[in-house]
């Protein structure tokens, strides 16, 4: 296991980019499920 | 090694690399993530090329000499699934993974872990799908397309298909989320989004796309799915669905996935042409929104892949006055190539030699995309081989070339030594010649009137197919070439110094070559010297 | 100085337009551009093709010229010094306006096409056509008459694998069927596009345009087709392994043979049905039976009966052909799975040759002979 870098890597910044990832994860999921449930209407 | 260049990297604590096989199967370094994602790709050419060489061999006279026309089928299928998917698509990630964190000067991608996993899921999924191949029903043989009916009569290949398909999208999706979140929240300070170079704008616009356009594909092939074994009836006219259904959602997709294959080789061409031209990137700003109005518009006009399938009026219309827009921005961009050469002082190293073929041959493709988009006129090309001339005019001497022109262009970077040039310039004019050769005739068999996917096909097309056979066998050795000088490249060369190239700017240039295995753990200073050309 | 120069760029310019149009020119001749074909629509769609290849080329010069100009003498080994502009705000407004105007002009002339080819009233005859694996199905709708069109028998047994027989020696190879369609010249004919297991698309150049043949879905199209002749086309839509091998061969004959034809073709028919009617010997069974086989059977079950292992089941051995004939009946008029209802499409007296032929064929002989009347019976 390779040094952690603490020195640009902080919880903060670990807290945004979780946090941007399940935005744009929740997306991709309201897509997939946006357009099934489209043609079921 | 210069003193006064801001960088670092030679504390030998930090480099301290993980080794054997773990180093790779659990790897979160971007480089290492990259590497992978291109030796990946590059195989993946390979397979995908074999199966062009079987198409080509029997395409190359009239009559069947090689194969029967069910696994012809499959070959067609299977080149374009493996291409698209397991060539162009990761080896443009890994050039992302690679690039965007040393150009923004950031340590790493934003979520190394799920880095690795987006990788190591795509020799899975390509398992899954090749594996079809050494069925006894043989490998899906109905179209990349995938199109209802036809796909449903699929054999045991089928479920391994939509099971592939949906891993390769996660795969995709997950990628594009880490480089979205990597640009956001981890770029240098100083390094603002209009200072970012073009390729990394190329990237985040390709990443949206990704995460609108992926989850689709999925949905239309659960669609398959359950059509197959649960009974629904989204595309059985008898069920009360329609074929055409999937032809739209498909294609809702399709359309910004053609978008996703080009827009990062825009980028790499817009890195390399002002290296070589010694010149700024003419219209930075106009670029960058260009290719944001190239990605919005690609959303509008995705029926252009469908025009004879029995539309009303209003909506060929609609698909052909939108189709024909996009033409507006992607002129700008080429004119905008042209306008950085022009009064430049311009050498022609691989790189920039490649890049310019994308500029023109890519141009080619994007006047016979044109003409498609003339709805009535597209009723005699559509389903013939004047489109297959079109995408692989764009795919291949577009998005393929700039790959490689990308390659060339970082590998001294990545590995420390300059590639072999002789060699290089062999691989360029080999290919580029040859590639016409094999492309160029296609238009005219397609406005001759020879449909696509046809194994055999009357003799009046026999003259320019042997020509496009012979074309194809050329560049496909010419490959190999490639492969060499890559390989000669990594285990060793001329030293390559920090910049590599004299009309080279941008943050990775100020990084040792190569650089080191975490290199930006502290940020760098972005003066307007290390931001974009 | 100046005027020099662009007096050079005039002169090559000029040069390479007119090669090219002395090229494109001759390609008609070759065989390597589109038809202009025998329709009004068709030509018109031709002109439109000519019009924005035009333009293209045009572009296309006038850019790759620049970019040209520039490879050669922007270069740092001539001692070029790189300039340091990186936008011009009115070259680019011009060339985003320029484009925009240039596909306007080219939006307008489709845009009447697109309208024009949406008529599809007042047509005095109505053409169905319906796509099978592989062949096609015509039916005309104001006369009664329907029949199958197949690719014919020299192109098929040439096209098969390793044939050993040279393409160019088959007659319109590929572009051959059994049973062509006849239409009248200068009337104006409604074509219907539909399918009956997956999509096709119904292609003939020089009617000027192609339709998708979609199952459950109908397609409007029309033709008035100007000049006599025999126009031959493909299937343009990806519908399996036989998709290369399903060819459309029209023929234009004026109005008063046309209609002769239809007469004849619902005589023959009526004929046909009737051998139903008698007793066949073994030799017309087999006879028949072979030449039906090789038409409609072998694209799945292959010439020697061997199948496809996984795919499509080997008659040579079949516990169906070689079992009671009710069996083998049934499945043949009523299809199963991948395989199609050959009870729509062939006769009595054609379902039962070929029965007859497989089950006294290679490996088979069941000694059984299968009658019409047994295949009446069993629908």
């Amino acid at each position: 296991m390779e040094q952690k870098q603490q020195v640009t890597r902080t919880p903060e910044l670990a807290a945004k980019n979780r946090r941007l990832a399940i935005i744009l994860a929740l997306a991709a999921l309201g897509f997939y499920f946006g357009f099934l449930l489209l043609q079921l209407k | 090694m210069s003193e006064a260049v801001i960088h670092e990297g030679h504390h030998d604590h930090h480099d301290h690399k993980p080794t054997g096989i773990g180093r790779w199967l659990f790897s979160t370094n971007h480089k290492d993530i990259g590497t992978m994602y291109l030796v990946f790709a590059l195989i993946m050419f390979f397979i995908g090329g074999a199966m062009a060489m079987i198409i080509r061999l029997e395409l190359m006279q009239p009559g069947l000499q090689f194969v029967q026309p069910g696994f012809f089928n499959s070959m067609t299928t299977v080149h374009a699934l493996v291409m698209i998917f397991g060539a162009v698509m990761p080896a443009g990630v890994g050039l992302a993974n690679w690039l965007i964190p040393m150009m923004i000067g950031a340590p790493d991608m934003a979520l190394p872990r799920m880095n690795n996993m987006s990788f190591w899921i795509l020799p899975f999924a390509f398992t899954l799908l090749l594996g079809t191949l050494f069925m006894e029903g043989g490998a899906p043989a109905g179209g990349w397309t995938m199109y209802p009916p036809l796909v449903l009569q699929t054999g045991d290949a089928f479920p391994f298909l939509i099971f592939a398909v949906h891993f390769l999208g996660i795969s995709s999706i997950m990628g594009a989320i880490n480089i979205i979140a990597t640009v956001f929240n981890m770029r240098a300070p100083g390094m603002t989004f209009m200072k970012l170079p073009l390729f990394v704008w190329t990237w985040i616009i390709t990443a949206f796309l990704l995460i609108a356009a992926m989850p689709v594909l999925a949905g239309a092939v659960t669609m398959l799915l359950t059509d197959k074994f649960f009974g629904t009836s989204f595309f059985g006219a008898a069920g009360g669905g329609d074929p055409v259904l999937f032809q739209h959602v498909f294609w809702f997709f399709g359309h910004p996935e053609v978008y996703i294959l080009i827009l990062p080789s825009f980028g790499i061409v817009s890195q390399i042409i002002p290296t070589f031209a010694r010149k700024p990137l003419f219209g930075y700003e106009s670029m960058v929104y260009a290719t944001a109005a190239i990605a919005f518009l690609s959303f509008f006009v995705w029926a252009h892949h469908m025009f004879t399938v029995g539309m009303p009026l209003a909506g060929e219309l609609f698909f052909m006055y939108a189709t024909m827009s996009i033409a507006v921005p992607t002129g700008v961009k080429i004119f905008n190539w042209v306008a950085t050469m022009w009064k430049g002082s311009m050498t022609f190293e691989t790189p920039m030699l490649f890049s310019l073929a994308f500029v023109i041959l890519f141009s080619i493709g994007g006047f016979s995309g044109l003409m498609l988009g003339i709805t009535p006129a597209d009723f005699q090309y559509h389903d013939t081989y004047f489109v297959v001339a079109h995408f692989h005019y764009v795919l291949v001497t577009g998005a393929v070339f700039a790959l490689m022109a990308g390659v060339y262009f970082w590998l001294p970077k990545w590995t420390g030594h300059m590639y072999d040039e002789t060699l290089g310039k062999w691989h360029f004019w080999l290919s580029v010649i040859s590639v016409n050769v094999l492309f160029f005739p296609q238009h005219f068999l397609g406005l001759a009137g020879m449909p696509r996917r046809i194994p055999d096909y009357a003799v009046q097309f026999s003259d320019w197919n042997m020509v496009s056979s012979i074309g194809g066998f050329v560049f496909g050795l010419s490959q190999l070439l490639f492969v060499y000088i890559v390989i000669k490249c990594i285990k060793g060369g001329a030293k390559a110094s920090d910049q590599v190239w004299e009309g080279a700017h941008g943050l990775e240039w100020t990084l040792p070559s190569p650089p080191p295995f975490h290199s930006f753990t502290t940020p760098p200073k972005v003066t307007d010297a290390t931001a974009h050309s | 100085m100046f005027f020099k120069k662009l007096r050079d760029c005039l002169m090559g310019a000029t040069t390479l337009v007119l090669l090219i149009w002395t090229g494109m020119a001759s390609a008609n001749e070759w065989g390597l551009n589109m038809t202009r074909g025998v329709t009004p629509i068709s030509q018109e769609v031709y002109d439109l093709h000519m019009l924005i290849l035009w333009i293209v080329t045009i572009i296309g010069v006038g850019v790759f010229g620049v970019m040209f100009w520039s490879i050669i003498h922007h270069r740092k080994s001539k001692g070029a010094e790189p300039a340091k502009f990186h936008h011009n705000t009115t070259a680019e407004i011009t060339w985003t306006i320029i484009p925009i105007l240039i596909l306007i002009g080219m939006a307008v002339p489709a845009t009447k096409t697109l309208i024009k080819m949406e008529q599809t009233g007042d047509a005095e005859i109505t053409l169905k056509v319906t796509g099978y694996q592989w062949k096609w199905k015509y039916d005309y709708l104001d006369e009664d008459l329907s029949f199958f069109s197949t690719l014919d028998q020299a192109s098929n047994e040439a096209r098969q694998l390793k044939s050993g027989v040279d393409p160019k020696s088959v007659e319109h190879y590929l572009l051959n069927v059994d049973q062509p369609i006849v239409l009248p010249v200068n009337k104006k004919i409604r074509i219907l596009t539909t399918a009956n297991d997956v999509i096709h698309a119904w292609w003939v150049p020089d009617l000027g345009w192609k339709r998708d043949a979609i199952p459950g879905f109908i397609n409007d199209n029309w033709a008035i087709i100007e000049k006599e002749g025999t126009y031959r086309g493909q299937c343009a839509e990806l519908c399996g392994k036989d998709h290369a091998f399903m060819p459309i061969v029209l023929k234009a004959v004026p109005e008063e043979e046309y209609y002769a034809w239809v007469e004849e073709m619902k005589v023959a028919q009526a004929e046909a049905a009737a051998g139903g009617d008698r007793e066949w010997t073994t030799e017309e069974l087999m006879a028949r039976g072979e030449e039906l086989y090789k038409a409609n059977c072998a694209a799945c079950h292959m010439a020697a009966g061997q199948g496809l292992p996984g795919t499509f089941p080997a008659l040579d051995g079949s516990a169906i052909v070689k079992g009671p004939a009710e069996g083998h009946i049934d499945i043949v008029l009523h299809g199963k799975n991948l395989m199609p209802a050959f009870g729509e499409q062939l006769t009595d007296a054609d379902i039962a040759a070929v029965i007859t032929y497989e089950r006294n064929s290679w490996g088979n002989k069941t000694g059984d002979l299968v009658q019409p009347s047994d295949v009446k019976a069993a629908r």
